[in-house]
């Protein structure tokens, strides 16, 4: 069976759109994370293994997250997978940045 | 620089992301990422700085300015065409060494060549900067292998029937860069005025350079 990130030749009637442009000040975050991480003095992971956590995303997340968001999902799976990083600290850092601009917000 | 520094943060909420910008769980993901590895010393702010400042650098004028040389220098097309990497490096005055492959993909009045990634997005980044989204959308890479002159007439580029269209698929290890033909009308032009004729998207095969 063909896997979801094997575009090639698929059925799609879908126009191209020309217009939308996601570089972003994230995604170009995004991208420095990723070179920093892949760069042969830290080789905390490989191109390849990059496009494995990528394509290894769940089938809805792939068709419908955004190319960079994609990145930074993987690259997620990878520092917790290297052991860089658990899980739990990177879940509850997110919750305190999210406190964080809740109270910038509001303040 | 303190992890918790976001005095500046605020250019990085949702709305100013626009079109195609990220949900707040993953904006916020890419900040938690970042500061933990900071905090731990995988990585440091400058470092991040540093390369942000960088990725700036990469822009579809540099390749232009391979394709003028090309087009107008017979020993470096030699080059090029025999070692892509080795010629960028030279006429960019740039290192390559963590780039994959570079291969310039010459078009006649009789070949012309789309690239494309079907299953991800290899473009040549390290040259021409960020690929544009339309290249990485999911429409391109389904639908350009089977009909490529459909692709095409979406960028109002029209090739006469005789033209043989070779869509080219990218892989990880090799990165395609597009020659477009030289126009008509270019002879005589300095290479400065050439560059001005060699759009992005000609680099891919989306489009053809520009008429003087």
């Amino acid at each position: 069976m063909r896997s979801t990130h094997d575009l090639g030749g698929a059925p799609w009637d879908e126009m191209l759109d020309l217009e939308v442009n996601d570089v972003t000040p994230f995604a170009r975050r995004v991208t420095a994370l990723v070179e920093i991480l892949r760069h042969p003095s830290k080789q905390v992971f490989v191109t390849d293994e990059l496009r494995r956590a990528i394509e290894s995303l769940p089938k809805n997340d792939y068709l419908t997250l955004t190319y960079y968001e994609k990145w930074i999902r993987a690259v997620k799976a990878l520092v917790v997978e290297k052991g860089v990083l658990s899980q739990e600290e990177i879940d509850a850092r997110v919750e305190e940045i999210l406190r964080r601009r809740e109270a910038d917000k509001t303040g | 620089m303190s992890g918790h520094d976001h005095s500046h943060e605020s250019e990085n909420l949702p709305p100013l992301e626009g079109a195609g910008g990220p949900a707040l769980e993953n904006l916020v993901l890419e900040e938690a990422i970042r500061e933990l590895l900071i905090e731990k010393e995988v990585i440091e702010a400058r470092e991040v700085e540093r390369l942000l400042e960088v990725l700036q650098t990469r822009r579809p004028a540099l390749g232009a300015r391979l394709v003028t040389r090309i087009w107008t220098d017979p020993d470096f097309r030699k080059l090029a065409l025999e070692n892509g990497k080795a010629a960028a490096e030279l006429e960019l005055g740039i290192n390559l060494v963590e780039a994959p492959e570079i291969i310039f993909l010459e078009n006649t009045p009789k070949r012309h060549h789309l690239v494309v990634c079907t299953l991800c997005s290899c473009y040549p980044t390290y040259i021409m900067g960020p690929s544009p989204t339309w290249y990485r959308s999911k429409a391109f890479r389904a639908r350009v292998v089977k009909e490529p002159r459909a692709v095409l007439a979406e960028f109002n580029t029209d090739l006469p029937e005789d033209v043989e269209i070779r869509v080219v698929d990218s892989t990880a290890e090799v990165r395609y860069l597009v020659v477009p033909v030289r126009p008509g009308g270019s002879e005589g032009m300095n290479r400065e005025a050439l560059a001005r004729l060699v759009n992005r998207d000609s680099m891919i095969g989306a489009a053809l350079a520009d008429s003087p």
